[in-house]
């Protein structure tokens, strides 16, 4: 049986193992065997193998880039795109294999609209790249829905955001730019939740859940402190110290109610984070600090003591 | 594991030990007071937040003006988080020693450099103090932290010395005690409690502080724009040693007396190019020994690690684009021949068992 290196250290904190049976069950239950060697091994030279193999014939183009004739630079590019695509679509490859050929091939029509602007000069501004990028690559996101190339997409579209936000509307205050982002990243966030469960075989995978969760979380805090230390006089990026609030409250009751604990984890930070920035707003220097430590260590002892609390219920529940 | 293959896994561990439900019970009570992941990292970001807002109070309170106030305060936290760590406040308790230590830690360090000691002397104590903190708290994060910090002081009292025969010297010295404490681990496990709690958390910290020290080597080769002399002397200790972990291996899997050379001698001239850039043969026998010792996160971190390594080999050589990109087809496709070599072989070895 594998896996039981935490027993076996419990065991030997004890001294109810002795050094040569320790060494034995170590080797024989927790370090790596023939067979995950084997995997291993295999994992590391193809991977790198592949790796060197690509990188090499990149920095070939990259060596003759400017006396290739333009034909063939966009024949190239075209060819990064369909071809991981072609593979896919051919029945030799695991569905993860062939998921990841798909994420690949989305990640080359980047490289295709770079390489179609670099000849054309279209004057295109770098968040029409991206615009572009997101919206060409949206179709085979969809049609794929893979969770991993989903992520990739809304990478695109939050970089597409902030470029816009920098090189067209230049006068957003950093709390628009952040209630943008926020309302995006929670509607993807509710949308992949609600759709997982009731219209997918399976659920989308958690740790993808998770990282919109964290990124929403994060524009959230961001956004609330932006304008509470730096106001912007404009009624949209105002609203997100009544909207973050009243947000966390309810994202934090759902949770509750779904027995989420990493979800209700996210939470309690956002809310220390965004009270301990308010509490250092009211008062000046000093003793805003110390009242925000203060009011720190409350917070998190009182989250910490909850949370534990709830979590041995639901665990004794189950 | 449910709590039947555990009881079952202790019945087949200890089958003449008496009262093995009541080591069950205790071991299941360890586990519930250890917590979830997702309350130590709340714990550990609320201790993060209310020490950086602690030293902004202290700072504009005017504390950083006097040697005295700072070592005083200084000790009160590292006072505070050894209480803190002897009492039984449980996670809770476990966030804030964190949180005192660190802050405890670097205001005393701070006393200590704070005028008339030189830089060098501020590492050395900065080893020192890692060091009495490693073995007076007994909390898993603050026995990662030290450790890490202890290796970084001492990394940045060798470059200081600008001397670089004493940097390789300490990667190269770094690299056996890391080979050491891996490998002993069931010796290391059985020594004390005290060490058996930490053991994997000074591990790790090692592991983070030799990977340091290696991408700072990572930069220094004879072809770079900085020309250095004494760049080989950390390979020479840590090529044999990448050797010797892959001998011990090959022997464990029973590998037999021809094959077994010939794959020591096909990874020693894998490595040979890389005598004047230790970080990637450093990197790879952290891979090895992590992979080895069956600890994934390390695996990961290691295998980044030795990517990074190639790719600032690779820029940092004095080589035009086009031979470059040569060796690297080359380098690829033979790898890829090693694969196709070494994968039926693998099939065959597991078969013989």
């Amino acid at each position: 049986m594998r896996n039981n290196t935490k027993l076996l250290r419990y065991l030997a904190e004890q001294k109810m193992l002795d050094e040569p049976t320790l060494s034995r069950e170590l080797e024989a239950n927790v370090y790596a065997n023939t067979s995950e060697w084997r995997g291993f091994l295999r994992l590391l030279l193809i991977s790198l193998g592949l790796g060197f193999l690509v990188c090499g014939i990149v920095f070939f183009l990259a060596y003759n880039w400017a006396d290739m004739p333009k034909a063939a630079k966009i024949t190239l590019a075209a060819a990064g795109v369909i071809l991981p695509v072609l593979l896919a679509l051919t029945p030799w490859f695991s569905g993860l294999l062939r998921n990841g050929l798909m994420t690949a091939g989305a990640f080359m029509v980047g490289s295709l609209f770079a390489v179609l602007g670099q000849i054309y000069q279209t004057g295109a501004d770098e968040y029409d790249l991206f615009l572009a990028w997101w919206v060409f690559t949206l179709v085979w996101v969809i049609v794929v829905d893979f969770s991993w190339l989903w992520l990739l997409s809304l990478v695109l579209l939050n970089t597409t955001l902030v470029l816009y936000a920098e090189q067209v509307a230049f006068y957003w205050s950093s709390g628009t730019v952040c209630m943008v982002l926020l309302l995006v990243n929670l509607v993807a966030f509710i949308g992949f939740s609600y759709v997982g469960e009731r219209y997918r075989k399976e659920a989308y995978p958690r740790s993808f859940l998770l990282i919109l969760a964290l990124a929403t979380a994060g524009f959230a805090v961001i956004g609330f402190i932006a304008e509470l230390f730096d106001p912007s006089h404009d009624w949209f990026a105002e609203t997100l110290l009544v909207l973050v609030p009243i947000l966390l409250a309810s994202c934090g009751y759902l949770a509750y109610l779904r027995r989420e604990l990493a979800y209700l984890v996210i939470v309690a930070i956002s809310s220390i984070s965004i009270s301990t920035s308010f509490v250092i707003s009211l008062f000046d220097d000093v003793g805003a600090f110390f009242l925000g430590s203060i009011w720190v260590l409350a917070a998190t002892v009182f989250c910490s003591f909850q949370l534990n609390k709830i979590r041995k219920i639901w665990r004794h529940d189950k | 594991m449910t709590n039947n293959d555990l009881q079952t896994e202790l019945n087949r561990l200890l089958p003449a030990a008496e009262g093995r439900e009541e080591i069950l019970r205790d071991y299941l009570e360890e586990q519930s007071k250890d917590g979830s992941a997702a309350i130590r990292a709340l714990n550990l970001a609320g201790g993060l937040i209310a020490t950086i807002t602690l030293i902004g109070f202290l700072a504009l309170g005017g504390l950083f003006d006097s040697r005295a106030s700072v070592l005083v305060v200084g000790l009160l936290l590292s006072g505070g988080a050894f209480a803190l760590n002897r009492s039984s406040a449980g996670l809770l308790a476990e966030a804030f020693t964190v949180a005192l230590s660190v802050t405890g830690g670097i205001m005393l360090l701070v006393a200590f450099g704070y005028d008339f000691y030189s830089e060098r002397m501020t590492c050395l104590a900065g080893f020192a103090l890692s060091v009495i903190f490693l073995v007076v708290i007994d909390n898993k994060i603050v026995a990662f932290l030290a450790t890490f910090a202890a290796g970084i002081s001492l990394l940045i009292w060798a470059i200081l010395a600008d001397w670089q025969f004493l940097t390789h010297l300490f990667l190269g010295l770094h690299a056996v005690m890391l080979t050491l404490v891996f490998l002993g681990e069931s010796r290391l496990l059985t020594l004390t409690s005290g060490l058996t709690r930490r053991y994997p958390f000074i591990r790790d910290g090692l592991a983070m502080s030799f990977l340091m020290a290696a991408i700072y080597h990572g930069r220094q080769y004879w072809w770079s724009e900085e020309v250095m002399v004494q760049q080989y002397v950390a390979s020479c200790i840590i090529i044999p040693l990448v050797l010797f972990v892959a001998y011990r291996q090959l022997s464990k899997f029973s590998i037999g007396g021809g094959s077994k050379w010939a794959y020591l001698a096909g990874l020693a001239l894998l490595l040979s190019p890389t005598i004047f850039a230790p970080a990637i043969a450093a990197a790879m026998l952290l891979l090895l020994l992590a992979f080895s010792a069956g600890t994934r996160s390390l695996t990961a971190i290691a295998a980044a690690a030795m990517i990074y390594a190639i790719g600032q080999y690779y820029y940092d050589l004095h080589l035009t684009l086009f031979t470059k990109s040569v060796v690297l087809m080359v380098s690829g496709a033979l790898l890829l021949a090693a694969y196709g070599f070494l994968h039926p072989k693998l099939i065959h070895h597991e078969d013989a068992h």
